[in-house]
């Protein structure tokens, strides 16, 4: 019942939200500049998608968003697991992990694109450097979270580090894995977003800075909202999966 | 700090003996002479100074407006479910994208800086102040009802010192994603504060400037969190 | 030299000391001595914190005693082995595993057998625990008394000679302990594996017994063996049989004195 009214409450705010919006010019409702409305928004939209236009461009930045966030996976689980399982490597690494997730790898944009070229390089970078940090941590905490007792049932039965591994760390970890997994994505995004927008060139967040430059408020907005989206059902979905792995193991 | 140590010494090492191209990576004492004459020139302090202007201003605000609308939400079952879509939306899409939409409404300048710093970190407050609020243990409630306590009476003695935890947590992490904004606010587009350091710099190659520029930020982020930190701390006496 | 007697688990004077992060040490066990025969059913009982568990890990090849050994079949223990099998306490079943998978996870880890071999194995298994049917099902889906027959399953299949049982009921609600003690003798008398029992349950300690050792407080001791002279096969009833009673009351009698002697003797019941 309750979800039912979730959903049809949120979506009459939306409404409202929109026909507020598209009122709003015609109407003087607001002294801002252009802000367009709804209604060609979604024209501006169509006509994206129509003539093609866009399609490179989100190709490009899917691509950046994948390499650079597989090269995250790839490096952020198995060191979450070497930090997590052994306390040695934990206690040199944890405060340079420390100083380097505070640091705000946006404010890297500059040296970025130096080290790794304008475009594609610094985009994998930044998305890399996004999504690894949520991804190692929340890896590493999964491992420390492991109940130890199956750990000492494994060894009882004669298993040896490999057996732990397998049967045991790499299942274990999945639930705050796919955490660390679910927030990467989203930091993964928003970094692949500003380096398009910074060095301006191609991807979607390259095609925002243009329009921007150019004051096609329309598109800017039609872009903006697909991006939005974009993160939003990409996040939602991460957020599903995330909860069916979690119910579908409740602990014994 | 072993660590850090070691990871400050490679780095040295790694300059002086030339074993990455020096100009790319720059070295600590480079980085410290940067910072001297950072701060000698003066600039440091202008910069430093409209970073954190920017900065106060924008997660004020978001404190002051996602305060009560977090509180809103989490009391009236309603209105989380009117505002919920919007929520999400600023939390899950990539804020910046918003940015040139900023520029063209409030033109170029510290404006549109403030803004996107405040979008940044408006979801963090609302997001937890909800969550606060909704954590209420209800028999607290049951409790207040029965002393037949006034809205008013039920609102400040009851929920919000229950909220106020989860609040200021709510804080602590929002400060930090407002200087983010900031920074990339003046990434884009600005002529002073931290971002425009890095940016200023980096367009020129100087990269012992812009590691510089990289620590004061740090060390901004670390010196606000913290403040709220201790504030936190000090809340939290009564919790084990 | 070799001591191929009758006697099965032996173990010689175990101490085990953990050093304690203050400098200090804590002894939980000293000088435990005891010999086992083949088939026997050993319980032992003791105070809490009397290093119970801390002795079955020892002859589990988990702990390495401070001083002292553990002899099987005259052998030294240095780590686990097919010949033992715990079962814990706390289960301790892999939440993502079917039962299935999890009475299967010891076989696996023995390294011996192909996974149709396993396959082929494991339901006898489960079919000696009262699990049929349950295969597919997960752990989070069974209760607290079927979980542990699961690890109980899990022990047996390693086909071990000697199951090390770490407080295994304790977990469960009384009256699904009893039936897990009646379980747990129709399949003792079935298998013939030697065991020792880890339990707090005076009950459950005398029920189950060939031999009772009762341990002192910290640190763990041999305070008296007392062997069970009753019928087998024992069905519940024999609670009220007289011969139990009276073993009962002694036990009793012989932890009431540990439980004081470690409070400091100031007549409080603890």
């Amino acid at each position: 019942m309750k979800r039912w009214k979730r959903s049809v409450i949120g979506g009459l705010a939306v409404i409202a939200f929109l026909i507020l919006w598209e009122i709003a010019m015609p109407l003087r409702l607001v002294k801002v500049a252009d802000i367009s409305r709804p209604s060609l928004v979604v024209m501006a939209f169509f006509e994206l998608a129509e003539s093609g236009e866009i399609f490179p461009h989100l190709v490009i930045s899917l691509k950046e968003f994948i390499f650079g966030f597989i090269l995250a996976l790839i490096v952020g689980i198995p060191f979450g697991v070497v930090l997590g399982r052994y306390r040695l490597p934990a206690l040199l690494l944890d405060p340079l992990l420390m100083a380097l997730y505070t640091m705000p790898r946006m404010a890297m944009m500059p040296l970025l694109v130096v080290w790794f070229g304008i475009g594609l390089g610094a985009t994998i970078a930044v998305v890399f450097l996004g999504a690894v940090f949520p991804i190692l941590v929340n890896t590493s905490v999964g491992i420390k979270e492991i109940d130890k007792i199956w750990i000492k049932a494994v060894h009882s039965f004669c298993g040896n580090e490999w057996d732990i591994f397998k049967k045991v760390l790499l299942p274990g970890v999945v639930p705050q894995m796919m955490t660390g997994i679910r927030l990467g994505v989203g930091r993964g995004l928003l970094g692949m977003v500003v380096s398009e927008m910074y060095a301006s060139t191609a991807g979607i967040g390259g095609q925002i800075a243009l329009y921007g430059n150019s004051f096609r408020t329309t598109e800017l907005i039609a872009l903006i909202a697909v991006i939005s989206l974009l993160g939003f059902f990409t996040v939602d979905l991460m957020r599903r999966v995330e909860e069916r792995v979690r119910r579908g193991r409740a602990e014994v | 700090m072993v660590g850090l140590l070691g990871f400050v010494s490679v780095w040295e090492a790694a300059a002086r003996f030339e074993l990455a191209n020096p100009v790319l990576i720059s070295s600590p004492t480079s980085v410290v002479l940067a910072l001297k004459n950072w701060a000698l020139s003066g600039m440091l302090l202008r910069d430093l100074g409209t970073s954190l202007w920017e900065l106060t201003v924008a997660f004020g605000a978001s404190a002051i407006i996602g305060i009560p609308l977090g509180v809103a939400m989490g009391w009236n079952r309603t209105t989380e479910y009117a505002l919920d879509p919007f929520v999400w939306l600023i939390y899950s899409a990539p804020l910046v994208s918003f940015w040139p939409l900023f520029i063209i409404w409030l033109g170029i300048g510290v404006k549109a800086i403030i803004a996107l710093a405040f979008l940044f970190s408006i979801v963090q407050v609302i997001i937890n102040t909800m969550a606060g609020v909704k954590g209420i243990d209800p028999v607290l409630v049951r409790c207040a009802r029965s002393f037949n306590a006034s809205p008013f009476d039920l609102f400040f003695k009851f929920i919000l010192p229950g909220a106020l935890l989860m609040i200021i947590a709510g804080l602590r992490l929002s400060i930090g994603r407002a200087l983010i904004g900031v920074v990339i606010g003046e990434l884009f587009s600005s002529n002073a504060g931290l971002g425009f350091h890095i940016s200023y710099y980096g367009a020129r190659l100087r990269f012992a400037d812009v590691f510089a520029g990289l620590f004061m930020i740090v060390l901004v982020g670390i010196f606000t969190t913290q403040v709220i930190r201790i504030v936190e701390i000090r809340l939290t006496r009564w919790k084990v | 030299m070799e001591d191929i007697g009758l006697e099965h688990i032996e173990l010689l004077h175990i101490t085990v000391i953990f050093p304690q992060p203050n400098g200090g040490e804590l002894r939980a066990v000293d000088g435990f001595d005891l010999q086992v025969r083949k088939g026997e059913f050993v319980t032992i009982v003791g105070p809490s914190g009397c290093g119970k568990s801390t002795l079955l890990s020892v002859v589990d090849g988990l702990v390495q005693p401070t001083e002292g050994k553990v002899l099987i079949h005259g052998k030294r223990v240095t780590g686990p082995g097919p010949d033992r099998a715990l079962v814990f306490q706390e289960f301790a079943l892999l939440p993502w595993r079917t039962i299935e998978g999890n009475v299967r996870l010891g076989l696996e880890l023995q390294k011996k057998y192909t996974m149709a071999q396993m396959r082929e194995m494991v339901p006898r298994y489960i079919q000696m625990v009262g699990l049929e049917g349950f295969e597919k099902h997960y752990p989070h889906q069974l209760s607290g008394g079927m979980r542990q027959r699961v690890g109980l399953a899990r022990a047996l299949a390693v086909n071990p000679e000697i199951l090390l049982m770490d407080e295994p009921f304790a977990a469960l609600d009384a009256q699904t302990r009893e039936i897990m003690s009646v379980e747990l003798l129709r399949i003792w008398e079935q298998e013939k594996k030697t065991v020792l029992f880890v339990t707090h349950s005076i009950d459950e300690a005398v029920y189950l017994a060939d031999r009772i050792i009762v341990m002192s407080g910290r640190p763990g001791r041999v305070k008296e063996m007392i062997p069970v002279d009753l019928a087998r096969p024992r069905s519940l009833v024999i609670k009220d049989d007289p011969g139990f009673v009276l073993l009962r009351r002694h036990i009793w009698d012989l932890l009431e004195e540990e439980v004081q002697r470690q409070a400091g003797g100031k007549g409080m019941k603890a």
